[in-house]
């Protein structure tokens, strides 16, 4: 039994008289700490099915099973309280709160769990130490995405979801980025999950799910993932 | 024509329907207001500007206590500015309806009345002298019909034939009287001075000569509108030349009534003294006849002692005779009884004798037959044996016998010679007897003789003294009869002297007032131009008062209404970022892409114009006239849109919606393209000054900084709450206010100040004296607790050339306390009435600025007398003055006659009241009694007019109140999704993410409201003011409790904003929100 179960999960959107099918039966197993890399082309279903691992939306049809819990039937207060205590949501845009310094961002989200870190010390542990009392208009991109991953770290959570982290951001912050999170997955044993357009960083993946037309076809497993220090593109 | 482009407008328009009407829906909310509220006094002023001219109303009045003649109407006529003068006369009677008696004013209209008409509401115009007109208030108020039959009355001990020829009327027609505009009549003399209404009759049907007023129209242009200043500075030269006049003719017809009165006075003293003369005449009469009398009675009484003496003198006299004839009766009587008794006794005797001898000669007899015996046995013995038995026996027998025989024998001899003895005594006895009796005889014969004469000398005497005793009875009699006329005569004497006397005392009375009167007159013209007509300045002043309110009121309402529509369209043209970044990079020019929201906030504003001009301009004004009307006689509203309000609304509007919409185009427009097409960075955050200070900084739980600083980080958005909802709060707490200030007045009035029960009305003014009776009778029944005597009335005050008609009531100061509370409104100690002077209302001290200490003038204009203010009362209705007696004395000049008793009563039902009026009535001294209870319920509902006003401040203020929190919560919500899909994606519970946003919510809820607190204690000086009409007192009292309320109301907008908004959080998508820009 996989940590995490994608069964058959369909998605669908009517939008006037159309139907459209963003997950077509996904079906792929994620098992605990393993550091997974979701790619494809834009539209394939990725943000979708991230966003169905966590639980932000709800599939059509199919199974999601985390934890040996099907997520696919949770209400709206259960999937609250899922994305509350086992989800670290990572985004492109950061989508940090700009009235709250950074140490403030993290703690917003150590507020409301039963189990957190201490924020401050995941502030220092993503390097931002000197600049846990600024507004995040006062950083950088790439100290920004450093503190949402503080933010999602700090929760604690069973499974970190990363949608294009580095997006935004330049080769070398990027890498930056991509390091930490490897390092978060390695060391804290946490269930990291990347979705990128960027094919290059599979090799830093021990699975990479390629999705297309709304299905994950071809999951590849690597039996020696790489550390990011290692990959050039 | 682009047409796409136009397209794309009115599409615009189309799918922001909610947004563009919720503009449209604020430009008119604001617009409303303004105009209506300012639209008002200008619509006030020209219906009453016109109303005047429509009716030709004059624009002086002359008022004059002698009166005017003939000679003073041609005087005025000479005046060059002068056009018209018509002369009137005015006479105040009474109107009795359901047991009410009303005071009345009758004014008198000619056939064809050019100046100072009236406009007739229903019915038509005087044709005869038995008809007449009536004021639309007598209609409405009292239930008078057109075609019913009134009678009038005096109200005083006038006759009223002396001026009208006739006092039954028929009602031809209801009337709205110009001259009357304020419901406020004048004063009158009659009853408790206040007049009830008014009624109009034909000129002809005064009986008098002497005009009670004139009217002046003068030739001053009906287009200058008569409430323009210009017109009053016209009027003033115009006035002063007429009363120039009026010295002149006044001093002419002072002269005339005092020398006439003056006249009258002197017969009416001459009169008094004849009358005196005759009555001490009279009483000259009494006392002779009463001298003669006594007289009589003297010579009586000699008469009498004179005759008792003779009486008994004589009387003694006779007596002695009298008792000296008893006393020969008498003895006669004896002796003739003596010898009467001798006589039989004699008579006895001789028959004894005579028995005696008869017994004698039995005995003899006896004796004899006894000797024969003795013989016989004797024979018989001789004839026995000498010694038988019977022989001893027998002669012992014979010797008995025989010793009987002889002393029987000797007992005769006895006898005989008593006999013998017997005899000769008897008839020696008898002579002497019979001598006794010849004497007897005689004396008897002389007795009578004596008595005879006794008897008639008696006699004589009897009648002499009847005679004399007679004539002193007739003498008595005549004595008594002269006394008993003297008596009568003396009692009708003195009944009528003292009905003369005090008729006499009255009439001297009557004499000295009339005297006073007289020594008070003056023949000074009041002459009143038309900007003194009480209710013409009222109005006036109603009107600027509205006008105050007009520039309060919707100046916040605009500017609320102005910073949301900015918001609004701000809003709208950020959301419209990528579609403006998207025309500019096509090529469209900046004007283009301004124009698109130029037309779109134009059509919105104009719409919003319209509605808003419109509605205020004939609805909302209507609304606030009819709150004012009710106090007023006036015309219906002639509305209009006002242009210099339409401009200022046209430009307001414009500035906050297309202006604004402009401006922000512009900004947006002067970003690069490529940085519009990117979504707005969001504001950034930054410390707030509050966090330098960290002990209160570290105090706050985190996700309350996180609303702290979220406030400050939306400068415009905490702007504009806090004004909103101060501004809210501040008009609801005025509007509360002013609505609590309001009740209060009627309960703290008439349950606190004036704390009497009944208001007693006396038939007509009458000293202490005279008042006792019902007085006590009052106080008897059961019922009523206690009862005083006062006098009410009103007069005129004046200081530093303002003048004021006013209240006065005279109290007995040890009484008075227990009826009516004199007491600082703020302190609440109680004030004394006492004789060093006057106690005013708190309004009047205000209106005159005075202050205790201070002087003012009191009295009939003219003869007015300073008085010094003693104490400030409080006091919500009308302007009252109380004095003591002798301050009253001192001001009028006369004695003080009462005219009400105030009567503090059990608590009683409606039923109860009415049988103790019914029995207060029966008194025929008492004319109406007035139940402070009703006369409350009345005030409060002519009160309520008065809160349409402030329920439309409060609905509106909350309306508002709640457009504005509304349009904050959605723009906030809209601001910041993608910081709410980011709490919710982190996990917040929906009620979180609520608590998130309307945290802050509450915080400026608080905060706005508390400035709006503090606005309102500065608007609210203003505001009750605004609604304080003439009669009504409102003082700015701070109340804690309404100071909650209000905020409570605030908060309530907030939870229900919160509420609705509630839904739209939820609605928030995560997903969407968050979709990276790809």
């Amino acid at each position: 039994m996989s940590y995490i179960e994608f069964k058959n999960v369909v998605k669908e959107y009517t939008v006037g008289e159309n139907k459209i099918k963003a997950l077509d039966g996904a079906n792929f197993e994620i098992e605990k700490g393993e550091l997974v890399v979701i790619v494809g082309p834009s539209g394939a279903g990725k943000t979708t099915a991230l966003n169905i691992l966590g639980g932000m939306d709800s599939p059509t049809s199919g199974e999601v099973i985390i934890d040996g819990k099907h997520v696919e039937n949770y209400s709206e207060r259960e999937l609250t309280y899922y994305r509350r205590e086992d989800i670290g949501f990572v985004f492109q845009f950061y989508n940090l709160i700009q009235n709250l310094t950074a140490v403030e961002n993290v703690e917003l989200a150590t507020q409301i769990c039963k189990n957190p870190l201490n924020p401050k010390k995941v502030i220092e542990k993503v390097g931002l130490k000197n600049r846990q009392l600024n507004f995040p208009s006062q950083l950088s991109g790439g100290e920004q995405q450093r503190v949402a991953i503080a933010r999602a770290i700090a929760k604690n959570p069973k499974i970190l979801l990363c949608d294009e982290p580095t997006g935004a951001l330049d080769y070398n912050t990027g890498k930056q980025i991509l390091k930490l999170l490897q390092d978060t997955c390695r060391k804290e044993n946490m269930t990291v999950i990347i979705i990128t357009h960027n094919s290059a960083i599979a090799p830093m993946a021990d699975k990479v799910i390629h999705f297309k037309n709304g299905k994950s076809e071809n999951i590849i497993i690597n039996k020696e993932p790489q550390s990011i220090d290692e990959i050039e593109w | 024509m682009k047409t796409a482009y136009i397209k794309e407008n009115f599409r615009k328009i189309n799918k922001t329907k909610t947004r563009f009407i919720s503009l449209v829906l604020i430009v008119t909310l604001g617009v409303l207001f303004f105009s209506g509220m300012n639209t008002v006094s200008p619509d006030m002023e020209k219906t009453m500007n016109a109303y005047l001219k429509e009716y030709n109303v004059s624009d002086i009045q002359i008022l004059s206590e002698l009166g005017f003649t003939d000679e003073d109407v041609n005087a005025i006529k000479e005046i060059n500015e002068v056009t018209n003068v018509i002369p009137s006369y005015i006479y105040d009677a009474i109107l009795e309806k359901d047991g009410k008696r009303m005071p009345v004013r009758t004014n008198s209209v000619s056939k064809n009345q050019t100046v100072n008409q009236v406009q007739i509401l229903e019915g038509r115009y005087i044709e005869k002298e038995n008809e007449c007109l009536i004021d639309e208030r007598l209609v409405d108020e009292r239930g008078y019909k057109i075609g019913d039959v009134i009678t009038l009355e005096s109200g005083n001990d006038d006759d009223i034939s002396e001026t009208l020829k006739c006092t039954t009327y028929t009602i031809v027609g209801k009337i709205r009287i110009p001259t009357y505009i304020s419901k406020y009549y004048g004063s009158t003399e009659l009853e408790n001075g206040e007049l009830l209404g008014c009624l109009y009759l034909l000129d002809s049907v005064y009986n008098t000569d002497i005009y009670t007023s004139i009217y002046i129209k003068t030739n001053i242009s009906d287009k200058i509108p008569k409430l323009n200043d210009e017109y009053q500075e016209k009027l003033e030269t115009i006035v002063d030349k007429v009363e120039k006049i009026g010295e002149t003719r006044g001093k002419i017809r002072y002269e005339n009534v005092y020398n006439e009165k003056y006249e009258e006075i002197q017969n009416a003293k001459n009169k008094i003294a004849d009358a005196q003369n005759k009555l001490r005449e009279s009483k000259e009469e009494l006392k002779k006849a009463r001298e003669k009398l006594n007289e009589l009675s003297h010579q009586i009484y000699i008469g009498q002692i004179t005759f008792s003496k003779t009486e008994i003198i004589t009387k003694t006299l006779f007596e002695q005779y009298y008792n000296n004839l008893l006393e020969a009766k008498t003895k006669l009587d004896d002796n003739t009884g003596l010898v009467t008794d001798s006589q039989e006794k004699l008579d006895a005797d001789k028959q004894k004798l005579e028995v005696a001898k008869k017994e004698y000669a039995n005995n003899e007899a006896e004796l004899n037959k006894l000797n024969l015996e003795i013989e016989k046995l004797l024979k018989i013995l001789e004839n026995l044996d000498h010694n038988s038995s019977d022989y001893a026996i027998l002669n012992r027998k014979i010797q008995y016998l025989e010793q009987q025989y002889q002393s029987g024998l000797k007992l005769l001899s006895e006898a005989k010679v008593q006999l013998e003895n017997a005899d000769k005594e008897i008839q020696e006895t008898q002579q002497e007897l019979n001598i006794a009796k010849g004497q007897l005889e005689e004396g008897t014969k002389e007795y009578i003789k004596n008595n005879n004469e006794y008897q008639n000398k008696n006699l004589q005497y009897q009648g002499e003294v009847k005679k004399t005793k007679d004539s002193l009875e007739y003498y008595q009699k005549m004595l008594e009869n002269g006394r008993k006329t003297y008596y009568t005569n003396l009692k009708y004497y003195e009944e009528e002297s003292e009905k003369a006397n005090s008729e006499i005392a009255n009439k001297e009375k009557e004499i000295q007032d009339a005297e006073n009167k007289l020594s008070k007159i003056s023949g000074e013209w009041n002459v009143i131009g038309l900007y003194d007509n009480q209710g013409f300045v009222a109005f006036k002043n109603d009107l600027e008062k509205v006008g105050i309110m007009g520039k309060v009121f919707p100046v916040m309402f605009f500017v609320v209404a102005a910073l949301v529509s900015i918001t609004t369209i701000t809003r709208m043209i950020e959301e419209d970022r990528s579609t403006i970044a998207t025309e500019k990079a096509l090529g469209y020019s900046k004007t283009s892409i301004i124009l698109k929201y130029v037309i779109y906030t134009t059509i919105a504003a104009i719409t919003g114009l319209a509605l808003g001009t419109i509605i205020g301009s004939y609805i909302i004004t209507n609304i606030l006239y009819e709150a004012y009307r009710i106090l007023y006689s006036s015309p219906d509203l002639l509305m209009e849109i006002n242009k210099n309000c339409l401009i200022i609304a046209a430009i307001i509007t414009f500035v906050s919606t297309v202006l604004c919409a402009i401006i922000i185009t512009i900004k947006e427009l002067n970003c690069k393209t490529a940085e519009l097409m990117r979504p707005k960075a969001p504001k950034e955050g930054k410390e707030i000054f509050l966090e330098k200070c960290n002990g209160i900084w570290n105090r706050f739980s985190f996700l309350f900084k996180v609303s702290i600083r979220n406030i400050f980080r939306y400068k415009r958005r905490l702007f504009m709450a806090v004004i909103g909802i101060a501004g809210c709060t501040a008009l609801i707490y005025s509007g509360l206010s002013l609505k609590e200030s309001v009740d209060k007045i009627a309960t703290k009035q008439y349950g606190e100040i004036k704390s009497y029960d009944m208001q007693i009305n006396l038939d007509y003014e009458m000293d202490y004296e005279t008042l006792k009776e019902s007085l006590e009778k009052i106080r008897e029944i059961d019922e009523v607790e206690s009862a005083t005597y006062v006098r009410e009335k009103s007069t005129d005050i004046e200081k530093n050339g303002i003048s004021k008609s006013i209240f006065y009531l005279v109290g007995q100061p040890e009484e008075i306390s227990d009826y009516i509370k004199l007491q600082n409104r703020k302190s609440k100690n109680s004030i004394e009435l006492n004789d060093n002077g006057i106690v005013i209302s708190e309004k009047l001290a205000n209106t005159l600025k005075v202050k205790v200490g201070d002087k003012v003038k009191i009295g009939e204009s003219g003869k007015q007398i300073e008085e010094t203010i003693t104490g400030i009362t409080e006091n919500y209705l009308f302007n009252y003055v109380y004095m003591t007696p002798s301050v009253y004395e001192n001001i009028f000049g006369e004695e003080i006659l009462y005219n009400e008793i105030l009567a503090n009563t059990n608590k009683l039902n409606e039923m109860q009241e009415k049988e103790l009026a019914t029995k207060i009535k029966e008194d025929d001294k008492i004319s109406g009694i007035s139940l402070v209870r009703v006369t409350n319920e009345e005030y409060i509902k002519s009160l309520e007019s008065l809160m349409t006003i402030v329920f439309l401040c409060i609905g509106c203020a909350s309306l508002l109140s709640f457009i504005v929190l509304f349009n904050l919560n959605s723009i906030n919500i809209e601001e910041r999704q993608r910081e709410l899909a980011t709490i919710k994606v982190l996990g917040f519970y929906d009620n979180e993410v609520s608590s998130y946003v309307f945290r802050e919510n509450v915080i400026l809820t608080v905060i706005g409201g508390l400035v709006g607190l503090i606005l309102g204690i500065f608007i609210l000086g203003p505001i009750m003011k605004s609604g304080e009409v003439e009669t009504i007192y409102l003082p700015v009292e701070l109340n804690w409790i309404t100071f909650a309320v209000s905020f409570a109301i605030t908060m309530v907008f907030t939870l229900i904003t919160d509420k609705i908004m509630n839904k739209r959080l939820k609605k928030i998508d995560m997903i969407e929100s968050l979709k990276s820009v790809e």
